[in-house]
């Protein structure tokens, strides 16, 4: 089972109002394209769903296979079948992607993976996502090139088997071959009881897993929720033509403040 | 499986010098508790590389260890939980050129105070300590470089996880003397908080008394990163093993030096067991 349901969803991002009031419904089985403008909301939902803790649910819900997901811990949003692909994958020092990966398929079991078991799947994933070998036994994301980080998400996907698995760009950094990969293994790994949420600014991802549905983030609201049509004329005309034919008025991103620099920085290790 | 290190008997006292060299420093172990009290320095000597572990003793005294002439390798300190003050000085002659690993993840109190004299020309040292502190504990370790000759090289890496009530401290000072030319002295400190209640603080001092030389600093103490936490905890890890994946993979880069796998294997488990 994979129903996801959200309901008057208000999110910030400190304190800044990011989402305001998405309501959104994804079935088993559905394989839904999600598109916007940069700044719009796409990636604060993702986020949102997943639990990041810098993201603030102010109002409304979310349900995932009739559990209430706001009450869940992000590591038990994850056992519960919630997977989030990220866009920019962390590079956390020390700790190997084996180990890594051993840890996360322990918790969900009771009996703890075999050495031999373990690699024996990361082998085959490996060689299913066409990555070398090695790169398991290397520090977790640190060192990996643009795609190589990619294709370990859809690795960890592969391996974990989540129920509602979301993508956020996961095609970015990827040259033809990769998103090609990437795509074959997205249809692999579709099924009747699975669902997937998928961020892409390029209709070349949406072409190769052929979505079921498409949703389109203005103003941090679901804007727009039809059949995948609307996925062609975002990538050839953008999206001026829904404020023209549709009246819905596309705040401009906020820019960011920069800094020229600063003498320190209080860091987190 | 046996461990190749060989603890190693006392063969040689010149008065208040014991002195130990040659082939039988390959993997051997020396351990304080077996000194005649009197013994204030060691010498260590080979031409061959040495490969050392230390088990210092609860003797308050000061030991001297010399490191002879042309004498390379590595020494690793192993503490046990009843050792709280250590205080040594090593002294490399000229190219001398030791790596030193210290462990240290036991539940104990610790007053740690090291310093290294390099007093030869191309004498050369690595220093990686790592360094858990909970359940309430104190270490305090000071550990400095003396660069008493020119064409000397020091680079200092301690690595420290403090969880709990507890308190970390990292000082020291690298100093390069007058006239020392071509010396090059690094310190680097990083320090991982996990509780709010934990105190910890990185000092690395540099004394720089000549202008043709290299030297750098840099400490630091934070929390975990937070981006860290939730991408593994986003597949599932709870937030306490995703912490001890994290302190492991801080602290277990020291044991890599060891390069025998019982003692690597048991440095291993106790990491584990204290996680």
């Amino acid at each position: 089972m994979a129903k996801l349901v959200i309901s008057n969803l208000h999110v910030k991002v400190a304190d800044k109002i990011i989402l305001n009031g998405v309501n959104l419904t994804i079935n088993d089985g559905e394989v839904v394209a999600l598109l916007g403008p940069n700044g719009h909301g796409k990636s604060t939902l993702l986020n949102a769903i997943m639990g990041n803790p810098n993201y603030v649910v102010t109002e409304g819900s979310i349900e995932f296979d009739g559990k209430n997901v706001l009450e869940m811990t992000v590591d038990q949003r994850s056992r519960a079948g919630l997977f989030l692909g990220m866009q920019a994958p962390s590079e956390v020092p020390g700790v190997i992607n084996a180990d890594f990966i051993r840890a996360a398929l322990n918790a969900r079991t009771d009996k703890p993976i075999s050495p031999i078991k373990l690699f024996r799947l990361i082998e085959k994933a490996s060689k299913e996502m066409q990555m070398p070998l090695d790169l398991s036994n290397r520090n977790l994301n640190e060192g990996f090139s643009g795609g190589e980080k990619k294709r370990n998400e859809i690795l960890q996907m592969k391996l974990l088997k989540p129920s509602f698995a979301m993508l956020d760009e996961i095609d970015s950094g990827l040259d033809v071959d990769g998103i090609k990969i990437i795509a074959d293994q997205i249809n692999n790994e579709k099924a009747p009881t699975r669902a997937f949420l998928i961020i892409s600014h390029y209709a070349r991802l949406y072409d190769l897993i052929n979505p079921t549905r498409a949703i389109v983030m203005i103003n941090g609201q679901v804007a727009v929720d039809s059949d995948v049509s609307v996925i062609q004329r975002i990538d050839t005309e953008g999206y001026e033509w829904l404020a023209r034919e549709k009246g819905i008025r596309i705040e401009k991103e906020q820019p960011r403040i920069s800094t020229l620099g600063t003498c320190a920085v209080k860091e987190s290790i | 499986m046996t461990t190749t290190f060989k603890t190693l008997s006392i063969d040689r006292i010149e008065g208040n010098r014991l002195i130990f060299s040659g082939a039988q420093l390959k993997h051997a172990v020396i351990d304080e508790k077996n000194f005649p009290s009197d013994i204030t320095e060691v010498l260590l000597s080979s031409f061959q590389p040495i490969n050392l572990i230390i088990r210092p003793s609860s003797f308050n005294g000061q030991i001297n260890y010399i490191i002879g002439e042309n004498t390379t390798g590595k020494i690793i300190h192993l503490f046990d939980n009843d050792i709280h003050h250590f205080a040594r000085i090593y002294r490399l002659e000229e190219g001398a050129q030791i790596d030193f690993a210290t462990p240290d993840f036991e539940q104990a109190d610790r007053d740690f105070n090291l310093q290294i004299d390099l007093v030869g020309t191309n004498a050369k040292t690595n220093w990686f300590l790592s360094a858990l502190v909970d359940k309430k504990h104190s270490k305090v370790y000071d550990i400095s470089f003396l660069h008493k000759s020119g064409h000397t090289f020091a680079d200092m890496q301690n690595y420290g996880v403090i969880i709990d009530d507890s308190k970390l401290f990292f000082s020291g000072t690298s100093a390069i003397f007058e006239n020392m030319s071509r010396a090059e002295t690094h310190q680097t400190a990083k320090i991982i908080i996990f509780d709010d209640k934990a105190m910890a603080k990185a000092d690395p001092i540099l004394a720089i008394h000549h202008n043709d030389v290299a030297a750098s600093h840099a400490a630091t103490v934070g929390k975990v990163n937070s981006d860290h936490l939730f991408y593994m905890q986003s597949r599932g890890i709870s937030e306490l093993d995703t912490k001890r994946l994290i302190t492991k993979g801080y602290l277990e880069p020291v044991i890599k030096f060891i390069d025998d796998a019982v003692v690597a294997d048991q440095l291993s488990r106790k990491l584990e067991e204290a996680l």
